[in-house]
């Protein structure tokens, strides 16, 4: 089938979108996927028993079963919940007390978004668990500190970003998780920016949880994917209390509700689930392969037009093409990143300023906040070109 | 807004750096992380210097320095009845969502600087 992607994105003939590593644009079969499901059988799941209701949980468990099998993972392993932050935070809530305790450890890296860091520094707060960092070298973790930390700070669960939102670095989690597998240790992967970009095999790689957000991988907002080992889900205890994640409740007790429905409590975001089950169809039909291949080349051509301006554009994020996301993370010399990316916008350029929800990584660069700009496969070079004239402007207006 | 209008402002600031021994506080704006600090002197109950420094950007340093000039004269009490529109005004335009906290930060760290409530920040430097 031959996707025309300029029209499935009619935005692109407007602005030049490079801010997908915030949030991805939608096609059109996705907001259509959302309306039919108001406009034609907006019932609640998993709760009526006429044609409608049947309707509305039959498309609803579709996406599951469509993310299940982009991912290989089982359905029952996926869970719906807002986002990739709400799956981190529900982990760590209930991992405490469970899993972990009073000193027990969970190893991160330096790398990570906040949605990686705080939940767990919350625990540090609430239970006083500990939490180590995994050091960088370069735009890479350091592999070496990351095997010396596992077996000097035994950490109970390591959790790491698979791919940087910033720097664009993809980490190798094959490697990582060979460094823990043996050693009882749960290990989570924070999937909000690979997944999006890349084939992740959950079966395959081993893992026992990954997160990630419809959002970013042209779902609607406000749906999140947990997938986990379906025996891991099932030793959990569940979530949130309410409608939908018992099987049995009397006054004294309940007995909770089968993997996944366990997770997901209360009525979810339909609409939102729905139209990821479009998102993940149209992954399918462009194919991760061709994803990839357009990303790299926008990445090379815009490390080839850095060259012309690299006098004021300074360069943050990874420019090793192998294991890079077509992600451009620079600041202009003496020029705060939200004055560049106003002015950018003049050009229609959309692009974003600031500390990306990393702040550790940006102490680390040496910058209190950076502009990026992140490719997705609809973008052509054109977007990239207008981007590198516009930051003439910036160096017109500022005199640089 | 237009940068052609605020760049040769901003290239020269009138109120930038530090007043020794002066009231003295500190607002950042959480979202982007800039900060500012900002000194009024006063002699009697009249302002007579403000100054400002910090990180940020260009609507957050021209905002800082009309403001600062406007501060110029006025009673030390006068500054609670400042509020965004005031700013509106003396900046001459409204600016975006996206931007409207680039100017707040040093609206609102100047009117700190009256509160009953930010009365020890106001005496942090004194
Ligand atoms: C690496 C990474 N992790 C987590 C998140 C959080 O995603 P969400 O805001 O959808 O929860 C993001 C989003 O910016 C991200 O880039």
């Amino acid at each position: 089938m031959h996707l025309d992607i300029k029209k499935d994105f009619p935005i692109l003939s407007k602005f030049h979108y490079l801010d997908s590593a915030a949030t991805s644009l939608k096609p059109v079969s996705v907001v259509q996927a959302v309306r039919e499901y108001y406009m034609e059988y907006p019932a609640n799941v998993h709760r009526g028993v006429y044609k409608l209701s049947e309707r509305a949980t039959d498309e609803y468990e579709k996406s599951r079963e469509a993310t299940a099998e982009l991912f290989n993972s089982k359905p029952d392993e996926v869970v719906f919940t807002r986002n990739t932050t709400e799956c981190i935070n529900q982990l760590a809530n209930v991992f405490a007390g469970t899993l972990l305790n009073k000193g027990d450890v969970v190893l991160i890296t330096e790398m990570e978004h906040h949605s990686n860091l705080l939940p767990w520094l919350m625990l540090k707060q609430k239970i006083g668990i500990k939490v180590g960092y995994v050091k960088l070298d370069g735009p890479t973790l350091d592999y070496s500190d990351f095997e010396s930390k596992i077996h000097s700070l035994k950490p109970k669960v390591v959790s790491f970003v698979h791919a940087s939102n910033v720097l664009g670095t993809i980490n190798d989690a094959k490697k990582i998780l060979d460094m823990c597998s043996d050693l009882g240790i749960t290990t989570v992967m924070d999937c909000a920016q690979s997944a999006p970009h890349m084939r992740i095999d959950f079966r395959k790689l081993g893992v026992d949880y990954v997160a990630f957000s419809a959002h970013k991988m042209l779902g609607p907002t406000g749906v999140g994917i947990l997938i986990g080992k379906s025996h891991l889900l099932e030793s959990l205890p569940p979530f949130f209390g309410g409608g939908s994640m018992v099987s049995k409740a009397d006054l004294q007790s309940f007995i909770p509700a089968e993997i996944p429905q366990k997770f997901e409590a209360g009525t979810p975001n339909i609409a939102g689930v729905i139209g990821f089950g479009a998102a993940v169809r149209y992954i399918k039909q462009i194919g991760y392969e061709q994803m990839h291949r357009t990303e790299t080349n926008l990445l090379e051509h815009t490390l080839k037009r850095h060259d012309e301006v690299s006098d004021f554009v300074e360069l943050h994020s990874n420019t090793d093409l192998k294991n890079s996301l077509g992600i451009f993370t620079f600041s202009v010399k003496g020029v705060h990143p939200h004055d560049v990316a106003a002015i950018l916008d003049e050009s229609n350029v959309c692009v974003r300023g600031g500390h990306h929800c990393a702040q550790p990584l940006h102490n680390l660069l040496g910058a209190d906040h950076t502009v990026r700009a992140s490719y997705y496969f609809y973008n052509s070079k054109s977007d990239v070109d207008a981007l590198f004239s516009a930051l003439q402007n910036v160096k017109k207006v500022f005199s640089l | 807004m237009n940068y052609e209008e605020f760049i040769d402002r901003y290239k020269s600031l009138k109120h930038r750096g530090k007043i020794e021994g002066a009231l003295h506080t500190f607002k950042s704006n959480f979202s982007c992380g800039d900060s500012i600090d900002v000194y009024v002197k006063v002699r009697g109950s009249k302002i007579v210097d403000a100054k400002f420094d910090g990180k940020g950007c260009v609507l957050s340093f021209v905002s800082a320095d009309i403001l600062c000039d406007y501060l110029m004269g006025k009673e030390l009490d006068d500054l609670c009845e400042l509020d965004f529109n005031r700013m509106v005004e003396l900046i001459g335009f409204m600016p975006s969502v996206g931007r409207k906290g680039c100017v707040e930060i040093i609206l609102n760290a100047v009117k700190s600087l009256c509160k009953g409530g930010a009365r020890e920040d106001r005496r942090t430097q004194d």
